[in-house]
């Protein structure tokens, strides 16, 4: 079943999932229900809500939203 | 007296000869993205269609072959917007035992396959060529005898190469879907202690440190159609993860911690994974990919839904394992993909009354093809469903699916039904009434399905006629 989250940023930047691009910043997207280390591309400048993050129980319309804030 | 002295003598020289030499070799240098025949290698993820097309050849011998010959002509003969046809959109083709033979002789040859595959391969006595090459050719049967590493599926090995493939090996498999930028094939096997599909690519060979670019595709194709029992498995050799400095992928300790029971598909690969790089095993047993999915589907199944591959991502993520959600989710740099089409061509057969109509106890073969035989129908059956039950949640998300599914069930026309069912699933050369039928029944199969009706009227964007069967998975653009 897939899931979807956002992260949130205020750059616009490469999300991986597992260390794979699947999407950008502050954009909706899928990824597969389970456990994921999600991380950002490019500079190591910022901090992240605790890793790795379960996705479940959600919808297109109703993603879990990580927040990613600049170091 | 003379002809016992020559025996013996050809017998020693056969044993002098006989050290064990596995058919792959170490792969010497660090596990590396960029080589090799996999996923990442291909044109593919950097072609520039917005329409990824999936073909799944199943097994079942000539008859499976044929059909999905008759689908790759098909698909041939449907033209797209830009005038090239539907078969040069093909991305990826998975295949299993007697589609195997099909996907890779296109893989390997392109359209010139489909001008003589008939007559290459369909219309010839395979099967008899086994059984002779096996039992009458003295050379074949004293080193059956006398060297205890030539088995059976060596002689199939060297049938398919002097039929088929000749000495093609998958570095020329790589240059060739790079030069004309044919879709990637998928053979798939079945590692049989394992119990998992094993795939011919790359990606499944670096958890073995063992290079496949100088392993001849014959071998690949002997061992996705290796018929249990009547052939012995095909024996790969796993060197140790340190050969290749292999990396274990991100996602398989944290799924193997945190996701037994919130997604048990995440632990049951790793598991796979875990056991290809248990330090114990130091051989694999391979056969025929019909054990583990008969169809095909299960690895372009996994790539729809998940990231998780048995390589690490490379390039910052760009580079990875065999995956589509990137591209389904229109990931910066990254295929962006707005239609899936994927075809399932299950050449099963059914019907039929064999041992039903007597009280007569049925006689072993019978029994035991029962017994093999629904578990692995039922689990084909299985992963249609999941394929579409997959699709359909993803309506809204702005990618449109289509799965087709080519089956004989589907076959309104009972005659041409009962032509094709009736075709056997060994090597035997197909009967005219035979081919004829099976490319019958793939053009009707293929062009009644309501889901491949819908992807022609979307790509060419024609409206929805009033009526029109319905595609559960992408009903009609509003």
């Amino acid at each position: 079943m897939d899931q979807w989250i956002l992260v949130t940023f205020p750059e616009v930047r490469d999300v991986l999932v597992d260390d794979t691009v699947c999407g950008t910043t502050n954009k909706v997207m899928m990824v597969q229900l389970g456990t994921h280390k999600i991380t950002l591309g490019g500079a190591q400048n910022y901090v992240s809500p605790p890793m790795p993050v379960t996705v479940y129980n959600t919808t297109q319309q109703k993603p879990m939203v990580l927040v990613f804030t600049l170091a | 007296m003379k002809k016992t002295i020559v025996v013996s003598a050809l017998a020693l020289l056969i044993v002098a000869g006989c050290a064990y030499v596995p058919i792959n070799p170490p792969l010497t240098h660090p596990s590396d993205l960029k080589t090799g025949y996999r996923w990442a290698t291909t044109t593919i993820p950097k072609r520039t269609s917005n329409t990824l097309v999936i073909l799944t050849f199943s097994g079942g011998g000539t008859r499976a072959a044929g059909l999905s010959y008759g689908v790759l002509k098909q698909l041939d003969a449907t033209p797209m917007p830009d005038q090239r046809k539907l078969l040069d959109y093909v991305d990826v083709i998975s295949s299993v035992s007697g589609g195997s033979f099909a996907s890779m002789d296109y893989g390997m040859r392109g359209r010139q396959m489909l001008a003589d595959f008939e007559s290459k391969f369909l219309q010839v006595p395979v099967q008899k060529m086994l059984i002779h090459e096996a039992f009458f050719n003295p050379k074949n049967v004293l080193k059956l005898l006398f060297d205890p590493n030539f088995h059976r599926i060596d002689v199939a090995t060297q049938v398919y190469a002097d039929v088929l493939f000749g000495t093609a090996t998958y570095d020329t498999l790589l240059q060739q879907q790079r030069a004309n930028d044919r879709p990637f094939i998928i053979a798939n096997a079945t590692e049989l202690e394992i119990g998992s599909r094993f795939e011919w690519t790359q990606d499944q060979f670096d958890p073995i440190c063992s290079d496949m670019s100088p392993i001849a595709v014959a071998h690949a194709v002997a061992a996705s159609s290796d018929f249990p029992v009547a052939l012995p498995p095909v024996i790969l050799k796993k060197y140790d993860a340190s050969t290749c400095k292999y990396q274990t992928p991100s996602w398989l300790p944290i799924a193997r911690e945190n996701d037994a029971y919130n997604n048990p598909l995440r632990p049951r690969y790793a598991t796979e994974l875990e056991a290809y790089l248990d330090p114990q095993r130091t051989f694999l047993h391979t056969l025929d990919g019909g054990i583990a999915d008969n169809i095909g589907l299960r690895g372009p199944l996994h790539a729809l839904v998940s990231t998780d591959a048995f390589v690490q991502p490379q390039d910052e993520g760009r580079l990875t394992g065999m995956t589509f959600m990137p591209m389904i989710s229109h990931a910066p740099g990254i295929r962006a993909i707005d239609r899936v089409l994927v075809i399932v061509v299950n050449a099963g057969a059914s019907g039929g009354v064999k041992i039903d109509n007597t009280s007569r106890e049925p006689k072993l073969p019978v029994v035991l093809g029962g017994v093999i035989g629904a578990p692995m129908d039922n689990y084909s059956f299985d992963s249609q469903q999941l394929l579409i039950q997959t699709f359909v949640p993803r309506i809204r998300t702005g990618v449109r699916y289509y799965p087709v599914m080519i089956s004989f069930p589907m076959l309104r026309d009972k005659n041409l039904r009962d032509i094709v069912n009736n075709v056997g699933t060994s090597f035997d050369a197909l009967t005219n009434e035979q081919l004829s039928g099976l490319k019958q029944a793939a053009d009707v199969l293929v062009h009644q399905d309501p889901c491949f009706q819908q992807f022609i009227r979307d790509v060419n964007a024609q409206p929805t006629p009033p009526g029109s069967p319905i595609c559960s998975s992408a009903p009609p653009l509003p």
